[in-house]
């Protein structure tokens, strides 16, 4: 519980910190976001679900920014960084996240 | 060899089905009404809110189409969710991906390299040549895009025009209006718009060149002279008290223009927080006000969060973070709709016609695939949320923003009930009954039989089939995958008249986080009644399927009031999702909930390695429709502004001769503030 409650004061903080802030991201302030969550996954093990849940979100902050939408930019990037901080998921021994591959076709 | 996505849209098996025989609970509707041959659903199910890669989507335009009106499964996997229309709802602004091709992140063979606009010039693909991205240069190589309203005109309604052909269903071209000063919000405009065969986006098009603030182009589609078409757009007042007014002009135009082939529906309206009158974020209750006065017609809604799958161990649930307005989702809506007594039942107290509607706002399905079951984001449109407008013979364009401009609607999630809903109320002494969005007209101290009926199908599109971890402390086991119905809600506020711009309480403080839960905006707001579903009359369908019905009454007043339902599979006092009233708690509480079941799903956010409720389990476990208000007047009151609204609809569509079919007007006078430039008049 008491790691719950930190993460959620986390996720206050960063939130209180976006809001305290009256101007509008820009593609700097997205790319900042995105390079410090990018260096935090980084870190993580290659096999760490967190990082891959990381990556993904990291992934969704450029698609933002390549719409031009740079305060979901931002958004996604901070959840990206609480994700590789707070490592909030994890795979028990034999546990798989049953993602198909793009050359995978299930059986009809 | 994996055939190409390409190839596969081409193939897809052509489905030629009217819509009154899609294949869901209503198809029975002819078993209880006694008429064979009504095969005819009374409502059809679809989405308006929902994206692809020309903004920030993960699968093409096409694709996220076919998964969402095809039947069955699609070529390369995945389910099809057999909607009968469909709203595509992507952001304004501009995107640098060629959404004729999905992303990589999505994982669909064939379709799986992520393409930009810089390397598809000049080439045809699924029929459509872009020779060069107008308008105001906007970056270079991968980062240069295209200004949106040139992919509605030139890739979404190209697209829209092919798929219609293909599936025989609705589709509109629309769009995620990113509001100057504000939030995002729903539009269309139908006007131009024919997918069977001709017509075009422009006037949609045109919409978003002019009044989103994402859209910076300052030139615009030109003619042979390279005059701009679309000349005086504002591109500086884009944020702020300034970018109100601009998003009220985007309204009034809207109403000048197109007053009965368009709406705009602010969206997941709390998740910035409240209005900020120096930036761009959310609504505060004036602004609500002040659009559905410049649009009496157009302005008619609130559209509560998609993103139900977001909801990991820090809350997120609707892309809410704990800045929203009330902190977060409750049981997947906003505290807007979600409270009794919230700014929905403001509004609604002033008589006004604001009506609410959910879509998916369908992106990705976060650490998953378009083709996976399981979700940490988003549900494809069908899968999870069914905005139901009322069917006709001849189900059209029109049909869709009439159903929804009507208020006739209701919005529901996982299934919990079906396409066939009854809500309806007459007074004692009068045969004719009202529904959602109509006035009845009753006598003070006249007796309102009440109606209610809806169908618990047998199955929902869950991927999941143990029991839903949120009922098992209340000692419920229910299967996620099977639909389940606790009881219903009905819900009444008086109605005391609209209060005038600038007068005290049109304009109401609003506040970020759990304090903005607090605020009451209609205090007459209460459940006057809570049905549970096993005091109702009860009889299985031929699919086993469960019919529920209810028959209640209120006495009337000498006041106005409005009567709105929903209903939920949470019983009320239920550990971490309701209150002892059956309220919905803030959403980020599930998560104190673990899932325990050896089924659960490796992708949910553990807490000491003890996975809890969250992501999609999480929106298949709470759930909730929401039915709009049916207002009751006595007689001898002035008539309320719904009606007033409703009758401003009937005279345009006389006066403009509308067909109630495809057609295109042309310039109409201005509607600003009609609703307060008129008297009163009794009946």
């Amino acid at each position: 519980m008491s790691r719950l409650l930190i993460s959620i004061a986390a996720v206050l903080a960063l939130t209180n910190a976006v809001s305290a802030n009256e101007e509008e991201p820009t593609q700097e302030t997205c790319d900042a976001a995105v390079a410090e969550a990018r260096a935090e996954a980084a870190a993580l093990p290659a096999d760490d679900v967190s990082r891959y849940f990381a990556e993904r979100d990291i992934q969704q902050a450029l698609v933002e920014a390549g719409n031009g939408e740079f305060d979901d930019c931002v958004e996604k990037a901070e959840r990206a960084l609480l994700e590789a901080r707070e490592r909030p998921h994890s795979l028990k021994s034999g546990e798989r996240l049953d993602i198909l591959g793009a050359h995978e076709v299930p059986p009809r | 060899m994996v055939p190409s996505a390409k190839k596969i849209l081409l193939t897809a098996a052509s489905v030629s089905l009217a819509l009154s025989q899609s294949a869901d609970a209503g198809e029975r509707w002819g078993e209880y009404w006694g008429e064979p041959k009504a095969k005819m659903n009374p409502y059809v199910a679809g989405d308006m809110h929902n994206h692809n890669t020309c903004t920030d989507g993960s699968v093409a335009a096409g694709y996220s189409i076919d998964r969402s009106v095809g039947k069955g499964t699609a070529a390369a996997g995945g389910k099809n969710f057999d909607l009968d229309w469909f709203t595509l709802g992507n952001h304004g602004g501009s995107g640098n991906r060629d959404c004729r091709f999905s992303d990589a992140s999505a994982n669909i063979p064939g379709d799986n390299t992520t393409t930009y606009w810089s390397q598809t010039l000049g080439k045809t693909i699924d029929g459509i040549t872009i020779t060069k991205l107008k308008g105001t240069p906007n970056g270079t190589d991968t980062n240069a895009k295209m200004w949106r309203w040139q992919s509605i005109q030139e890739i979404e309604y190209p697209t829209i025009v092919s798929r219609t052909a293909t599936y025989n269903k609705v589709l509109v071209e629309g769009l995620e209006w990113i509001l100057p000063g504000h939030e995002h919000g729903d539009v269309a405009v139908i006007a131009g718009q024919n997918p069977r065969g001709y017509g075009n986006a422009d006037k949609m098009a045109e919409f978003e060149y002019r009044f989103d603030r994402a859209d910076t182009d300052a030139i615009g589609p030109v003619d042979a002279s390279n005059n701009p078409l679309w000349s005086g757009k504002d591109n500086v007042n884009n944020s702020g008290t300034a970018g109100h007014q601009k998003a009220v002009a985007g309204i009034t135009w809207l109403q000048a223009n197109h007053p009965l082939q368009s709406y705009a529906i602010p969206t997941h309206t709390e998740r910035q927080g409240p209005f900020n009158p120096s930036g761009t974020a959310g609504y505060n209750i004036e602004h609500f006000r002040d659009f559905n006065n410049a649009g009496p017609t157009v302005a008619f809604g609130i559209e509560a969060p998609g993103h139900m799958a977001e909801g990991g161990i820090n809350g997120g649930s609707g892309s809410y973070t704990a800045n929203a307005v009330g902190g977060g989702t409750y049981g997947m809506h906003g505290v807007y709709t979600a409270k009794v007594g919230g700014l929905w039942d403001g509004l609604l107290g002033e008589g006004r016609n604001v009506f609410v509607f959910q879509s998916s706002d369908w992106h990705s399905r976060g650490v998953y695939g378009a083709r996976d079951a399981s979700t940490t984001a988003d549900f494809i449109p069908g899968e999870y949320t069914r905005l139901y407008v009322p069917n006709e013979k001849h189900f059209t364009q029109q049909s869709i923003i009439d159903g929804m401009r009507s208020g006739n609607s209701y919005s529901v999630n996982a299934q919990i009930i079906g396409s066939d809903m009854v809500f309806r109320a007459r007074g004692e002494w009068d045969d004719e009954w009202k529904t959602m969005g109509e006035t009845l007209r009753v006598w003070p101290g006249e007796k309102i039989v009440l109606e209610m009926e809806m169908t618990v199908p047998v199955a929902n599109n869950s991927p999941y089939s143990f029991n839903n971890p949120l009922l098992l402390p209340v000692g419920i086991k229910q299967p996620l995958n099977k639909p389940y119905l606790d009881h219903v809600d009905l819900i009444t506020g008086d109605v005391t008249g609209p209060i005038a711009p600038g007068a005290a309480g049109y304009a109401v403080a609003n506040a970020a986080g759990v304090a903005g839960a607090a605020i009451v905006y209609n205090a007459s707001a209460k459940i006057a009644k809570q049905i549970q579903a096993t005091k109702m009359k009860s009889y299985k369908l031929k699919d086993g399927s469960v019919r529920l019905s209810f028959t209640t009454s209120f006495v009337a007043s000498e006041k106005p009031f409005y009567i709105r339902a929903r209903g939920t599979n949470i019983p009320p006092a239920t550990p971490n999702v309701s209150d002892s009233a059956g309220n919905p708690l803030l959403d980020l509480n599930n998560v104190n909930v673990s899932c325990t079941d050896a089924a659960c799903p490796s992708h949910l956010g553990t807490v000491n390695g003890v996975k809890r409720v969250t992501n999609d389990v999480q929106a298949w476990s709470n759930v909730w429709f929401y039915a709009n208000p049916i207002f009751v007047r006595p007689h001898g009151t002035p008539k309320l502004l719904v009606e007033k609204n409703h009758e401003l609809a009937r005279k345009l569509a006389h006066e403009h001769h509308h067909r109630h079919d495809w057609d295109q007007w042309g310039q109409w006078g201005q509607w600003d503030y009609w609703a307060f430039n008129r008297d009163f008049d009794r009946d």
